[in-house]
């Protein structure tokens, strides 16, 4: 904690004479728990009723056109929020293109979806209830239904002053449930605070991790395990997925996928935007031979290949390490919470 | 209560105290709001992302797939101090990016009044403050720059594909910073002509807002006084005197330029 207190000092400082400018710029200091400070939600500040109201929302199947579904159904709280299955199926039993996102930290993202097509959870919640091969509802009778019941109304009033039932209320709501999704005390965050040891493996690994020669860090930069960007990370020649592109209609943008957050990691199998490995161990063998310089092939990736390389080469010794450092940043904290799961009644 | 709560009031304190403001307590002749606008470009064109291709010094053809870099302490210095004049100090840290306009804009509110002729700033942040973990937002950005690779935080990632010798397809990426824990930050200093025909629009007056267009040439970096070969150099955290080569680049990749022109 001294290091803290002398961390913040220093930045003290600059926040005051930054007041001379009235400019801040980036500075600022960390949480206690080692996550940067959380963004503001001014246009939806988390009140206790929006949250509870969330909750009860994002595991109730009354979002979806036959009552069948809910958000919770493919982000299983387990696996990291995400779905273990490679593609989600919706009501009718039609399968997705790609494996349902983890939910790890999303306070802190700009974009949601592996492409990046809504820029705020409110935006996200919108879409999967009406999409015809997820939940397949009309969002006009959701809100009826929603408000037909009988102990919504009350819940609605004390997360928003009344009871009035709105689409722009029940994705708010959710947005504040899900901003509530913070892990933060996995191995990793408790070996940063001295609380615990890591192993050798885990030491090498973390080296390894933070290093030029497995280049995980850049994209995958701690303390949230993710830049919030989107990369081409060499999957495939020709990427079958538009990926980034089908959003922002740029071609530099195609084969990019959003960078997920390695925070439980090892519970959030299969992997990737379509699912395609199914374990940790298949991950890095793509990263250690089997990277294809697409055309979008992030550089940082790419000048690993310059002189023929199709990889970055791990030793398996230093595939263990990178496993044993990857563990450490699950959270049983996080996917055991009780206060995400279903509410009780 | 979380750290940030704990630092307000001393933060307070400093502001209240003046420590923050140096002695800038009276602004007799009035402040004005300054804008630095940051701007890219490549010989006389903007910067383009993805797509098309630059030729250095060296005859590498590259494009650009990424551009994002940290500048910090701004100073400017005024032209004259025969009415009281006094310089301006800003100790900061700004985050840019080329794929996000809003970061391309810096605002200096409650700058005194006068004709500055100087600018100085850092690029990158230098060494003193340069720690891990000092800037969350540069954490979240993917700035931070390894501990045991000399921790803190990188000045510039400038990343893209050039062709190499013997044709084909390579890619670099100039990740500048404190390599090995040395300070390569790169002290710039911007003269400025406040008043004759060629100004740079930098005269604050009271209750006024003056632009001022910091551009940086990307060739430079690779041109100029050193030469850059791109099939010389990997991926260069690690290497001492890509880092030092580079350092000396980037003196001359700064002008200011008309924010009208």
């Amino acid at each position: 904690m001294i290091v803290r207190w002398k961390l913040g000092i220093v930045v003290a400082g600059a926040l005051a004479l930054a007041g001379c400018s009235g400019e801040t710029g980036p500075s600022d200091t960390p949480n206690d728990d080692g996550l940067p400070p959380m963004p503001e939600f001014p246009d939806n500040p988390t009140t206790p009723g929006g949250v509870d109201l969330g909750r009860r929302l994002f595991h109730d199947p009354v979002l979806s056109g036959d009552g069948t579904q809910s958000c919770a159904d493919c982000h299983r709280q387990a696996f990291a929020f995400g779905d273990p299955r490679q593609f989600s199926f919706g009501i009718h039993g039609d399968a997705g293109t790609r494996n349902a996102s983890t939910i790890v930290n999303p306070a802190w993202q700009t974009s949601q979806f592996w492409d990046g097509r809504a820029a705020t959870l409110e935006d996200q919640a919108v879409s999967p209830v009406q999409n015809p091969i997820e939940m397949a509802a009309d969002w006009s009778v959701v809100v009826a239904a929603v408000a037909a019941d009988p102990d919504y109304p009350a819940a609605f009033a004390a997360a928003f002053g009344t009871s009035e039932v709105t689409q722009e209320r029940i994705v708010r709501a959710i947005a504040q449930f899900e901003r509530g999704f913070v892990s933060a005390d996995s191995k990793f965050d408790r070996e940063r605070r001295g609380e615990v040891a890591f192993s050798a493996a885990e030491i090498r690994g973390r080296d390894l991790f933070f290093s030029e020669e497995a280049e995980c860090f850049h994209c995958h930069a701690a303390p949230l395990f993710t830049d919030g960007r989107f990369h081409d990370i060499g999957l495939d020649l020709d990427p079958p997925d538009e990926g980034r592109a089908a959003a922002t209609g740029v071609v530099f943008d195609r084969g990019k996928f959003k960078t997920p957050s390695l925070r439980n990691v090892e519970v959030s199998a299969p992997y990737m935007h379509d699912g395609r490995f199914a374990t940790l161990e298949e991950v890095l063998d793509h990263y250690a031979a089997g990277i294809q310089r697409s055309p979008n092939l992030d550089p940082v990736l790419g000048v690993q290949l310059n002189g023929g390389a199709t990889g970055l080469g791990f030793t398996p010794e230093q595939r263990a390490d990178l496993i044993a450092f990857l563990k450490a940043l699950t959270d049983p904290s996080f996917l055991q919470n009780p206060d995400l799961g279903p509410p009780s009644s | 209560m979380n750290s940030r709560a704990r630092l307000l009031p001393l933060a307070v304190l400093l502001l209240a105290s003046g420590l923050g403001c140096s002695d800038k307590t009276t602004e007799p002749v009035g402040t004005g709001t300054v804008v630095i606008q940051f701007s890219h470009v490549v010989g006389s064109a903007d910067l383009q992302i993805g797509g098309v291709s630059y030729v250095n010094s060296s005859g590498n053809e590259y494009t650009v797939s990424n551009l994002e870099y940290v500048v910090s302490d701004f100073e400017f210095h005024v032209e004259s101090t025969a009415n009281g004049e006094e310089d301006f100090a800003w100790e900061g840290v700004h985050y840019v990016t080329e794929d996000d306009a809003a970061t391309k804009t810096l605002t200096f509110a409650d700058v005194p009044a006068a004709d500055y002729g100087e600018m100085h700033f850092v690029f990158g942040i230098a060494a003193a403050k340069n720690t891990d973990g000092a800037f969350p937002e540069l954490d979240t950005a993917g700035m931070a720059w390894p501990p045991a690779m000399g921790g803190g935080y990188h000045y510039m990632r400038h990343e893209g594909l050039f062709v190499p010798t013997g044709g084909g397809t390579a890619s670099y990426t100039t990740h500048l910073g404190p390599s090995g824990g040395a300070d390569y930050s790169i002290p710039v200093t911007i003269a400025l002509d406040a008043t004759g025909p060629g100004r740079h629009g930098f005269a604050v007056a009271a209750g006024e807002t003056t632009t001022v267009v910091l551009q940086m040439d990307v060739n430079q970096w690779y041109t100029a006084p050193n030469d850059y070969d791109f099939n010389d150099y990997g991926a260069i955290m690690g290497n001492a005197a890509a880092q030092a080569l580079l350092q000396e680049n980037g003196a001359t990749v700064w002008s200011s330029v008309d924010p009208g022109a």
